[in-house]
């Protein structure tokens, strides 16, 4: 784990389309395996042998090749909180429980849970806007597996899972969205309401039950049944369009109208994180959108969107401890945040 | 042989109904025998039973009508409380409850996604596809970047044919 510490994953690289507004993309499968009682009645000695069997399926798949693998128990907590923040795993997964753990690619690109909800949990990440790219990976490596591994496939309903809310395709994508304009302007309720009558769901940074922090929100496609897996991509990266535009229009209000208010937000938010020598997670990553508008609205050029993607890496709990290789109380993350912060975008 | 109710788990138990003076013989397994049983209508002529009689065995048909599935014991109202299925043969035990829940979730409980064969031999392609990459890695691992970009085209034609 000590290598994945200073490295920032590519999926947060800023590399993709639209990088400003949509941070990541993401697409996951769950499958589980024929013969075995779903993880949450599962007993640990099936759960380990679960375990074994799809970790030694993935691990002989090229995209695969020199994985790191993670046994969720044999982890600390705050080695566990790190994967988390990375988003590599889930909150779910985070409790103890024998027989549970994760794969991750070399590139962090792919990440298969096993024995979460569900025995299988393959998630594909990108930078920016690619929903093509994680749709076709996931789904390769998903039918690679699936020929090695017997999925919970019964005729009427298609893959099996834990939760009814996956049944059928198992698919889910979605997308880490930037939307300052709209939560500016004051327009957040009538996006929310417009999503919620096109089947996606919308949530915090780390998915289902978390708070929105820094203006971005994951938002997810819901419908795994009535819709082929095509039809999933398609209808969702056209909500994803929209509610892009919906973003710019906002933007351009904001300039016309409010636009020194607006500037001053931008730069006083630069000027806190440049100078600051106390910073909360909560606090850097309100500065850091505000900067990040400022990018997407051309008033800052000296910045890059990946530096911001990495102050908010880096400023989560976990990982700052990471960092500076000792475990800190609030008050000292505080400190060191800030410090590293600094020192950051001192170096741009 | 297989359940014809259920069509998924095999039958161990002959039902023989008797209505209209047709008899028709069933073949099922243990859950839709049970299911198919209690839902006949009562056979004891009315009156025969004390209103004490009556509310004591409808309570008790009650109680053992809920579902259960035998696999991993869930029965409906613990799926109703955690909203998560125990296994896969939840999905038949708990089978009319599932269709509805399905439909509210998902507006249809039509599944339009891609066939999955359970042949669980690795495919000739598949078999080809992981040469190939072995073969890709070995020459940009030996700088050997002509012959990488020649594997690639092939690659790429592959999984072209795949789809």
């Amino acid at each position: 784990m000590r290598e994945m510490v200073e490295r920032t994953p590519r999926w947060l690289s800023a590399e993709g389309k639209f990088p400003e507004m949509v941070i990541s993309s993401r697409a996951r499968v769950a499958r589980n395996l024929e013969g075995f009682l779903f993880p949450g009645k599962l007993d640990k000695t099936l759960r380990k042998e679960v375990f074994k069997e799809i970790k030694k399926s993935a691990l002989s798949l090229p995209e695969f090749r020199d994985a790191l693998v993670f046994e969720i128990s044999e982890l600390s907590d705050l080695d566990r909180v790190f994967l988390a923040e990375r988003h590599l795993i889930s909150l779910d997964l985070l409790a103890d429980g024998e027989g549970k753990g994760v794969l991750i690619s070399r590139d962090e690109t792919l990440s298969l849970m096993i024995n979460e909800e569900d025995h299988i949990r393959l998630q594909a990440f990108a930078p920016g806007l690619n929903l093509e790219e994680v749709f076709e990976k996931v789904l390769r490596v998903e039918e690679k597996l699936g020929k090695m591994l017997n999925y919970a496939y019964r005729e009427p309903y298609g893959f099996l899972t834990s939760c009814p809310t996956n049944t059928g395709t198992g698919l889910r994508l979605s997308v880490l969205l930037h939307l300052a304009g709209i939560v500016y302007s004051k327009q957040l309720e009538g996006l929310l309401r417009n999503l919620a009558k096109v089947k996606v769901s919308v949530r915090g940074l780390y998915g289902e039950g978390t708070n929105v922090e820094g203006n971005i929100f994951q938002v997810s496609s819901l419908l795994s049944l009535g819709v082929s897996e095509k039809e999933s991509l398609e209808s969702f990266r056209d909500v994803v369009e929209i509610t892009l535009d919906f973003e710019r229009k906002s933007r351009e209000i904001l300039l016309e109208n409010r636009k020194e208010a607006l500037e001053d937000k931008i730069q006083r938010s630069l000027a806190i994180l440049s100078s600051a020598r106390l910073l909360s997670f909560k606090e850097t990553a309100e500065y850091v959108s505000a900067v990040r508008l400022g990018i997407g609205i051309g008033k800052i050029f000296d910045i890059k969107v990946r530096t911001l993607n990495e102050l908010l890496l880096f400023s989560q709990p976990a990982h700052l401890q990471k960092l500076f290789g000792k475990e800190m109380g609030p008050q000292e993350r505080d400190e060191k945040r800030a410090s590293y912060v600094r020192t950051k975008l001192k170096a741009e | 042989m297989l359940c014809e109710n259920c069509k998924i788990r095999e039958a161990k138990i002959t039902l023989v109904e008797v209505k209209d003076g047709e008899t028709r013989t069933l073949h099922l397994c243990p859950i839709c025998a049970e299911k198919l049983s209690l839902g006949l209508p009562e056979k004891s002529a009315a009156g025969s039973e004390s209103p004490e009689e009556k509310t004591e065995r409808g309570s008790r048909i009650k109680e053992t009508r809920e579902l259960v599935c035998p696999t991993c014991g869930m029965s409906f109202s613990e799926f109703a409380k955690k909203g998560r299925f125990g296994c896969p043969d939840c999905y038949c035990a708990l089978e009319d409850k599932v269709k509805e829940i399905l439909e509210e979730i998902h507006g249809s409980s039509l599944y339009r996604g891609r066939r999955y064969s359970t042949d669980r031999k690795v495919s000739e392609l598949l078999k080809r596809e992981k040469e190939l990459e072995e073969a890709l890695e070995k020459a940009v691992r030996e700088e050997n970047f002509e012959e990488a970009a020649r594997i690639r085209d092939k690659l790429q034609k592959l999984r072209e044919e795949d789809k």
